[in-house]
């Protein structure tokens, strides 16, 4: 579906019935979609420069099933920051590739029913039981939203009146093998990811990103 | 996509001493360090505003210099930090921080001119509980995928020196409790603090490698023996000691096949008379066949002889084809009184086995000599035995020998590198 965005009246294409935030690439204006109607939420700055060799529009493959970027976050902590890329695949669902220091994960939002500790009381070593494996948190970090690109199928933590700098509460948990999760306390509400860790060949990418110096 | 590629290299002013410094992996990089002074700057704050100033007097040099490029294990990876730690009052180590977008962060660290390449463990190794070791109750193996390494060294190490870029807060002078398990030419290194607590897997690279690699040619002398690096022919040695093992079976079994397949039969016994008239002149034995089997043949001389020695120079001799096998041996036997009792020494029998001799009619020429003399009245009698097919051992130890000669030298220059390796730690099995 395209739509004109309201603030520079560029195209802004959403790809999905899933996504409903995107940001417009002319003006940098975020939009959110409804059925009636578009609304422009907010502006965004712009996101630092990074060597990441993903982008939106890159293409690749995860377990058979052919995927497209369509989206990105970004999200900073106190000692670092990292990328959170949205892929719509080939059959309609979609996924979400973390990206910190040159490392992924693939994860998915969980269906399972999962007892999440409460925010204030999770801690690195605690188990946590997702579907039929047990996970232990390796990491728990406090974070702010830095920018966005693309469609986003959810609302960015962004600073609104009530709220300079809204914090998401992001918890990374390791499984048996590869397998990994993420919580995320955001004032949205508690989200669940499950998935793995990839390695960047196992994802067939194309049209990715030239950097300089690195083929 | 065809955008123009991003620059993969930004520069900015040091805050502290205004040289110009370059920041190579945006994006991962959360502190940059100023080659120069060592000063360090927050990466992700635009304004650049100093982290900690430092004043290093002059800029270090760097075993490898930062934006070296080097292929190591198959990909392609630039130094873009490197830090030194020591643990006083033990020698500083220079750890190199790696970096490649698609893989992510390694390190390739030296420590008495050896060098380890780590990279962050998957899963977490286990410490394995034992009691009384050292008397600390201290683990003394940790365990990852099966392998199982041994402690080698444990203490707190110091930051004191950084420059460029690193993903974590780093200061001069972070001080972090470390444990290193060492197996076959990998390691697990342990590193806490109060805010993180990482496991890496690292294997040993040769510095003639990283020279290769990263086109660097002054890089440390090794000292001794590295904590992890591997014997010679570590990968082989379990196939080399196996192999060796079955080949040791495999010549016992050929050997108890062969012993009991032998016959050992006597198939001629003649008995002589040997008299001073006798002595040096040749006699001959009567004719005898010899039948298949193992194709050796015993001759056993056997003469009861007391304080008097005998032998027999002879050659067997095949009638068909006139072929002759030489041989001498011989017999002596003494015994008396004295003030410790009765004594007695030598023996009567002698046995040489011939081989190669195929069947056929054969006789022994002899030629006896003796000290039995002219003071002795009467002849000694001696008698001459041929027994086919009999077992033999000398081939059976031969082989046994040689093929231990390369595993005994495995074993040796292996153990050898143990015994160096291990008298660098606390923990050393060998006390």
């Amino acid at each position: 579906m395209t739509i004109h965005c309201p603030s520079c009246a560029a195209e802004i294409v959403f790809r999905s019935d899933r996504t409903v935030y995107a940001t417009c690439r002319s003006c940098g204006s975020l939009v959110v979609r409804t059925d009636l109607k578009v609304e422009l939420i907010g502006k965004e700055a712009g996101l630092p420069n990074d060597l990441s060799p993903l982008c939106v529009g890159a293409k690749g493959k995860f377990e058979g099933k052919a995927f497209e970027i369509v989206g990105r976050a970004r999200m900073r902590w106190e000692d670092g920051a990292w990328n959170e890329w949205y892929v719509l695949f080939a059959d309609g669902t979609d996924g979400w590739i973390g990206e910190a220091q040159g490392e992924f994960t693939m994860l998915f939002r969980t269906g399972e029913r999962v007892s999440v500790p409460p925010k204030g009381s999770v801690r690195p070593e605690q188990e946590v039981r997702i579907g039929k494996s047990t996970f232990v948190v390796t990491d728990v970090k406090d974070c702010t939203y830095v920018g966005s690109e693309g469609e986003l199928p959810e609302r960015p933590q962004l600073p609104t009146a009530g709220d300079a700098n809204p914090r998401t509460v992001s918890v990374d948990l390791d499984g048996p093998g590869l397998a990994f999760a993420s919580i995320e306390y955001s004032d949205d509400g508690t989200q669940v990811y499950v998935g793995r860790i990839v390695e960047w060949e196992e994802l067939e990418m194309s049209g990715t990103r030239r950097i300089e110096g690195w083929s | 996509m065809t955008e123009e590629p991003k620059p993969a290299v930004e520069t900015f002013q040091c805050p502290g001493c205004g040289a110009s410094v370059r920041v190579r992996a945006q994006g991962t990089a959360v502190t940059i360090a100023c080659e120069a002074c060592g000063s360090i700057v927050d990466a992700n704050d635009p304004k650049r505003q100093l982290l900690e100033a430092v004043s290093r007097k002059s800029k270090a040099k760097l075993l490898i210099p930062l934006g070296k490029r080097g292929k190591l294990f198959g990909t392609e990876w630039e130094v873009i930090g490197v830090l030194r730690r020591a643990e006083h009052p033990w020698p500083e180590s220079e750890e190199c921080l790696l970096f490649n977008p698609t893989k992510g962060l390694r390190w390739l660290i030296c420590y008495d001119g050896h060098w380890s390449f780590a990279a962050p463990a998957r899963d977490k190794p286990k410490k394995l509980e034992s009691s009384g070791s050292y008397g600390l109750g201290l683990p003394m193996y940790a365990e990852l995928n099966g392998k199982r390494y041994r402690r080698f060294h444990r203490g707190t190490e110091k930051v004191t020196f950084v420059a460029g870029e690193f993903h974590w807060r780093v200061r001069v002078g972070e001080v972090s409790n470390t444990e290193m398990f060492v197996a076959g030419g990998e390691a697990l290194y342990h590193d806490s603090t109060a805010k993180e607590d990482n496991w890496s897997v690292a294997t040993y690279v040769k510095a003639s490698d990283v020279k290769k690699a990263f086109g660097v040619t002054d890089l440390p002398w090794r000292r001794g023996i590295g904590a992890l690096q591997p014997r010679p022919a570590e990968k082989d040695r379990s196939a080399v000691f196996k192999t060796y093992f079955a080949l040791v079976a495999v010549i016992f079994a050929v050997q108890i096949v062969t012993c009991s397949s032998a016959s050992n039969h006597t198939i001629h016994v003649q008995s002589f008379e040997y008299t001073t008239a006798a002595k040096d002149k040749e006699t001959r034995t009567e004719s005898f066949d010899v039948g298949k089997g193992i194709e050796n043949l015993e001759i056993d001389l056997y003469s009861p002889v007391n304080n008097h020695w005998l032998a027999i120079d002879g050659e067997l001799v095949n009638e068909t084809t006139g072929d002759t096998w030489p041989f001498e041996e011989g017999v002596e036997y003494y015994s008396g009184y004295d003030s410790d009792g009765s004594w007695s020494e030598g023996t009567t029998h002698a046995t040489k086995v011939l081989s190669g001799v195929p069947p056929g009619r054969y006789h022994i020429n002899l030629e006896p000599s003796s000290d039995y003399g002219a003071a002795e009245t009467g002849s000694q009698s001696y008698e001459i035995k041929a027994v086919r097919s009999v077992p033999t051992f000398g081939n059976f130890w031969w082989a046994l020998v040689l093929l231990s000669i390369p595993p005994s030298i495995l074993w040796l220059v292996g153990h050898y590198y143990d015994r160096e390796r291990w008298s660098k730690s606390d923990f050393s099995p060998y006390g």
